[in-house]
């Protein structure tokens, strides 16, 4: 399989400033994210989960370079733009495009959609006529009326403007897309509306995604590949149906019990995840999960970072307990 | 059985500077002593209005009430005078909030919170009270108890300040607890945990809960009734099963199928054409009717009125849809 995107070794550091800890003087760092390699294929839909602050998001921003890594490559499309500069990336952003959680917040609240919509068309080329056309075209297949085009964002519901950022996204026919939490704020049936369109939009464009999001059944629905990060690291990452069927690392498997049920007659079963995650300034040594796990090691999982362990095509676990597992994987048996 | 709770031919409108929207539509519910009771609904269908209305929290300037809110048998809210309001709020009825953030003062120390409600519901001396509240932070799963007292709200995790605002909602073991999306801000695995949290203090305490979500897993994980509500009307009320699995009306049926399902991979998930209709305006017929895939000529004309399938189950449906 081509790929599309390759990370190596991506770092973001925050500094947060400086601190006293026994008479000496130590920097503070926020690791939002601390040495992730993975790849993105074409035409895939990799999902990536994890709770709040574990990342994810500020994954999806780096990615597109919408704010500067720490430290490691990103290649795109067999390029590398690590070191490219804003002004450079512009002609890049054709390729690669980006949905929001929050709709609402998507749009300038004074200009109508339709000026939005233009200025964005205008941007990559496409004036007049030429711009009209592309926008009635996407508008007609994401199911919205051309009335739109001169209402104000606050005139619209959640699903609408949802609709429209995917719209703007398009615009350009990009390569790659990141949709971040894109469904979160949405209802119900509404959701339904979107992941549909979005599930859709990936054959009839021929799109790469990357889908980030907290719910899990979501994730499961629409991905071919799901990522799991803790603490801005990779826990664990397979294909769908590997990764929900055959969970290997405790986190997942503790990821997937909390979710609620999908009927009250079901049997749950109880994976005791105790805690919150640990704060990204102060992350524990050996194992991320290591203060939280159920089975944690002592001297083992608290003293040594578990690499990433393959144990069946495709699917990678960062857990010490894997190792065995990963031994018969790689020799066959 | 006695009700705790009894909501009779409730009307709420609200004043707006565009017009009255009329929020809350005539509805009955009951929720009886010990139950958890879930109203689900899409956002704008007046679970949250109906919530709040229990226990006044609106801009009453605003606001125009019909209709009773039976309280411990008979006792009516919408009766009762400031004074007898302030007793019932907090102390019998308590609520929490959507944004945990948000319901605490974030200028006080969060133990200075929770002794305020004890002074002002009971006559507990202050170290008295200062004891109970380290109970209760312990009873809800906050640890060191001691050190948390001292702190302030921004220093809690969004879970941690929704643990503390159930401390400080059943503070004085309140007969009915109201829960408005209590973890719609939250992670999954902290959603967990603050249900079970929800389901142990409800059987320790032998409280009521009413639990407003659109969250059919959350509604599946630990509700006993549920009640769906569409436009400011409750379409279908029955045991969680009763909607889950014999589900009558069109909207239940709908909102259930439109929801992925653990182990379902692609396919087309059930959308609902259309949106929720305008409150601010007069609703002639079923109020689903433009977006039900069953509609008839009946439904666009007049309203249905409720219909039993059983003793706990009612829906207002003009039809008798088979699934």
């Amino acid at each position: 399989m081509e790929k599309l995107v390759e990370i190596k070794e991506l770092k973001k550091y925050y500094p947060i400033g400086r601190k006293r800890i026994d008479g000496k003087t130590e920097d503070v760092t926020l690791k939002a994210i601390d040495n992730l390699s993975f790849q993105i294929y074409k035409g895939e839909n990799l999902g990536i989960v994890g709770e709040s602050g574990c990342g994810k998001s500020t994954l999806g921003r780096c990615l597109l370079k919408l704010i500067e890594h720490t430290q490691g490559q990103i290649i795109f499309d067999q390029e590398d733009i690590s070191t490219y500069s804003m002004s450079r990336m512009r002609g890049l952003r054709r390729e690669m495009q980006m949905v929001f959680q929050n709709p609402y917040s998507s749009f300038n609240p004074k200009k109508t959609i339709g000026r939005s919509l233009k200025d964005v068309a205008g941007f990559y080329g496409l004036k007049g006529n030429a711009a009209k056309e592309r926008i009635y075209q996407l508008l007609d297949y994401v199911n919205l009326e051309k009335t739109v085009m001169g209402r104000l964002s606050n005139e619209l519901s959640g699903g609408q403007l949802q609709r429209l950022a995917i719209v703007r996204a398009l615009i350009p026919n990009p390569k790659f897309l990141v949709a971040d939490e894109p469904v979160s704020a949405l209802d119900v049936s509404v959701q339904a509306q979107i992941l549909n369109l979005l599930y859709d939009m990936k054959e009839e464009f021929g799109l790469t995604m990357m889908f980030i999001s907290h719910e899990l059944t979501v994730v499961e629905h629409i991905c071919d590949r799901v990522m799991v990060m803790y603490l801005g690291s990779m826990v664990e990452i397979g294909t769908t149906e590997e990764l929900f069927g055959n969970s290997m690392h405790p986190y997942t498997k503790a990821l997937i019990a909390s979710k609620p049920k999908d009927h009250p007659d079901e049997e749950k079963e109880k994976v005791p995840l105790t805690g919150e995650i640990p704060s990204p300034m102060d992350i524990p040594s050996g194992c991320r999960f290591s203060t939280r796990c159920p089975h944690c090691m002592p001297g083992i999982c608290t003293a040594e970072e578990p690499p990433l362990y393959p144990v069946a095509d495709g699917h990678w676990v960062a857990c010490h307990l894997a190792k065995s597992v990963s031994e018969k994987f790689q020799s066959g048996v | 059985m006695n009700n705790l709770l009894s909501l009779q031919n409730l009307k709420v409108n609200l004043m707006s500077p565009r017009g009255i929207v009329h929020a809350v539509r005539d509805i009955n519910l009951d929720i009886a002593p010990g139950e958890i009771h879930g109203l689900v609904g899409e956002s704008g269908c007046g679970k949250s209005m109906t919530a709040k209305s229990i226990i006044r929290l609106h801009d009453e300037k605003k606001m125009l009430y019909s209709g009773k809110i039976i309280y411990d048998e008979n006792r009516d809210v919408l009766e009762m005078n400031k004074k007898e309001l302030i007793k019932v709020r907090g102390k019998e009825i308590s609520m929490i909030f959507q944004d945990p953030m948000t319901g605490l003062n974030p200028l006080l120390k969060i133990g200075k919170q929770l002794d305020e409600i004890l002074l002002q519901h009971t006559d507990m001396t202050k170290q008295k009270a200062k004891e109970t509240s380290l109970q209760l932070l312990e009873s809800v799963g906050i640890f060191p108890a001691e050190q948390r007292y001292q702190q302030y709200p921004f220093e809690l995790s969004g879970g941690m300040s929704q643990r503390v605002s159930i401390a400080m909602a059943i503070a004085c073991n309140p007969k009915l607890l109201i829960a408005d999306e209590p973890t719609t801000a939250l992670d999954v695995t902290v959603q967990d945990q603050i249900l079970n949290l929800l389901k142990e203090l409800q059987a320790k305490n032998n409280m009521s809960i009413l639990i407003i979500t659109h969250n059919f897993g959350v509604i599946a994980e630990i509700c006993d009734r549920v009640s769906v509500m569409y436009a400011g009307i409750i379409v279908e009320s029955g045991t969680v099963q009763e909607i889950f699995d014999h589900s009558k009306h069109p909207y239940t049926m709908d909102l259930i199928r439109s929801i992925p399902k653990s182990g379902e991979r692609g396919g087309k998930l059930v959308t609902i054409p259309g949106s929720p209709p305008d409150l601010r305006e007069k609703i002639v017929g079923c109020p689903y009717a433009p977006r039900c895939p069953y509609v008839d000529e009946i439904c666009k004309t007049s309203a249905p009125a409720s219909k039993k399938e059983s003793d706990t189950h009612i829906y207002a449906c003009h039809k008798d849809i088979k699934r």
